[in-house]
């Protein structure tokens, strides 16, 4: 019995490490907001690929989707991840947390090889990406050009741009 | 039936222990014993000559005996060190079971906890992956529980000290015990003395070749060592820290390692006049384990096998998840830090990918809220069946170091505070 109390107090504090990783996340950009805006940019996510609670967030996202058997709804779906993965790179580079470039570009980027494979781009949505792609390149050219950072970020163009 | 459990566990546990064996690579702790024991080979004292603190004697000559016996039987130096934890894990499960049985405990009964020990993935990766040398300290502290409980002529009482003297002399956090092994029997202080004199022989005799050139620094050396801030509390802190900016390296660990310093202190007193003279010697020192693996904020990768022993002697059957939850923690800490540790030859995954650090965070959080949640437990066991019989000075020790405990815990939130006030 009293066993299963301290389970419950595991459970609380499970909950207010989980509160804190959220609140950790500090922000010092690099871009402002109304820059942002100009690549048709609205928000950051919520919870980004720093916080110890990302793999909550991605298991919610592959149980929908494969929840999702209406094919439409599916493709709708895996375009609106694929603009959660593009602000999920947004906010690790501009908010500086370039510890983590290199982990978040390999799932844009894995991401984006999924798309290629099994939902090729129609014209409107051709447009639409141009424009993530000019995102990108701003994104790059922050860092000097050819460095570790700079590469990366050219890694996810070149991926953009094979969509096209 | 027995004989097929003992059989079955031995065989498979071998080869297990075999494989991780055989896929090891000369890394990480297995390089820095083999560089202790290269340094005492060549007639240099590895107290003062290396920048890292060596680990005391008898793991030393071990390593030294090691290197010997894989020169001259053309084998790999790792193969031969790994070995010892290995042997001393088979003969701590062949005294778990003798001991149960003695004990009235049903022979199947004692050869599932002993083919339990044996199995376990803890004790496994710690001996066999690792190649760490604490499953030898805790089959010795394991002896001399063994004896205490079983023999009851004098000289068995003495030698349970000298057991417990040599288990500190390779690994020294069997020296946390010492109270409760010496306040285990009804005996007078000349009788204690002497036991604690016993104790202290094996370590003075393997220390004094080392003592000749710098007494004071050698000893300086052999106790000054804080461990590694990897599992447990730490690990939580570090899983948080990480979040600002994949950064692995806590601010404040040095403060962080000598406050804990202090509440480890204060809660080892406590439970010392709680447990002191307690029957059940192996769950009074699986208490004190407890206490230090969850208050003390140096844990390394490898305490986690001390009290597996302890537990699986008492029969606490909270051993079974605080394998599962320990296993968590540690192999999470070995993808993130070091897979080569763990997986040798196996693989070539690189350490510190962020996709790692989610089992490391999650893994220590829900060992060390376990392992805390086990501690409350033993100590309500008492508390509930024996507080009350205790003197009354000793009960108001209790309730003074207690408050002290909670005292020392300040500056630990005091520095918690530090901590996230120090984000960029």
């Amino acid at each position: 019995m009293f066993v299963l109390n301290s389970y419950k107090i595991f459970f609380i504090s499970c909950l207010i490490f989980l509160s804190v990783s959220v609140v950790l996340a500090k922000e010092s950009s690099y871009m402002y907001e109304s820059e942002l805006n100009s690549f048709g940019f609205t928000e950051y996510e919520r919870v980004n690929p720093n916080l110890l609670i990302y793999p909550i967030k991605r298991i919610a996202e592959h149980i929908k989707l494969n929840l999702l058997f209406d094919k439409e709804k599916r493709k709708e779906y895996i375009f609106n991840l694929y603009e959660v993965r593009l602000k999920e790179l947004v906010y690790i580079v501009n908010n500086k947390k370039e510890g983590f470039l290199s982990f978040t570009a390999d799932r844009y980027n894995s991401f984006v090889g999924k798309i290629k494979k099994d939902y090729p781009l129609g014209k409107d949505e051709k447009q639409k990406f141009q424009v993530y792609i000019r995102l990108l390149e701003r994104l790059r050219d922050i860092y000097p050009a050819q460095s570790v950072n700079w590469s990366k970020l050219n890694e996810t163009i070149d991926t953009t741009k094979s969509l096209i | 039936m027995v004989q097929l459990i003992l059989l079955a566990a031995v065989l498979i546990s071998l080869l297990i222990r075999l494989f991780f064996i055989s896929q090891s690579k000369h890394i990480a702790d297995i390089y820095l014993m083999y560089t202790m024991g290269a340094v005492f080979l060549e007639g240099k004292n590895p107290y003062l000559v290396l920048d890292f603190n060596a680990y005391p004697p008898l793991a030393i000559f071990l390593e030294a005996a090691s290197m010997q016996i894989s020169s001259n039987l053309q084998t790999s130096f790792v193969s031969v060190l790994k070995f010892w934890p290995n042997l001393a894990d088979f003969i701590t499960a062949f005294v778990i079971y003798k001991v149960l049985v003695k004990t009235k405990i049903k022979p199947v009964s004692a050869a599932l906890w002993s083919g339990f020990f044996l199995l376990n993935p803890i004790s496994i990766i710690i001996s066999s992956a690792h190649g760490q040398l604490d499953s030898i300290p805790s089959l010795f502290v394991l002896l001399s529980i063994s004896i205490l409980m079983l023999k009851s002529k004098k000289i068995f009482f003495y030698l349970s000290a000298i057991l417990l003297g040599i288990a500190i002399t390779i690994k020294p956090n069997p020296a946390m015990l010492i109270p409760l092994f010496l306040f285990y029997k009804r005996i007078n202080l000349k009788q204690r003395i002497i036991y604690l004199i016993l104790i202290f022989i094996p370590i003075i005799v393997t220390l004094f070749p080392f003592l000749g050139q710098d007494p004071n620094e050698v000893l300086v050396r052999v106790l000054s060592y804080s461990g590694v801030n990897d599992i447990s509390f730490a690990a939580i802190l570090r899983g948080i820290w990480y979040q600002n900016n994949a950064v692995t390296n806590l601010p404040l660990t040095f403060h962080f390692l000598s406050v804990s310093k202090f509440i480890f202190a204060s809660a080892a007193i406590t439970l010392i006049l709680l447990f002191a003279g307690w029957k059940n010697l192996a769950k009074s020192c699986l208490a004190i384990y407890l206490m230090f693996l969850t208050s003390y904020f140096g844990i390394g990768s490898q305490y986690l096998v001390w009290l597996i022993p302890l537990a699986t002697l008492a029969r606490d059957k909270m051993v079974f998840y605080y394998t599962i939850f320990g296993l968590l923690a540690l192999v999470g800490f070995y993808l993130f830090f070091g897979p080569d540790i763990l997986l040798g030859k196996l693989t070539s995954l690189e350490p510190f990918q962020p996709k790692n650090i989610y089992l490391y965070f999650y893994g220590n959080l829900v060992f060390w809220i376990f392992s805390l949640s086990w501690l409350i437990n033993i100590i309500y066991q008492f508390y509930e069946a024996h507080f009350f019989s205790l003197g009354i000075l000793r009960r108001k020790l209790i309730y003074f170091t207690f408050l002290l405990f909670i005292l020392s815990l300040v500056p630990q939130g005091y520095l918690i505070k530090e901590l996230f006030n120090s984000l960029p």
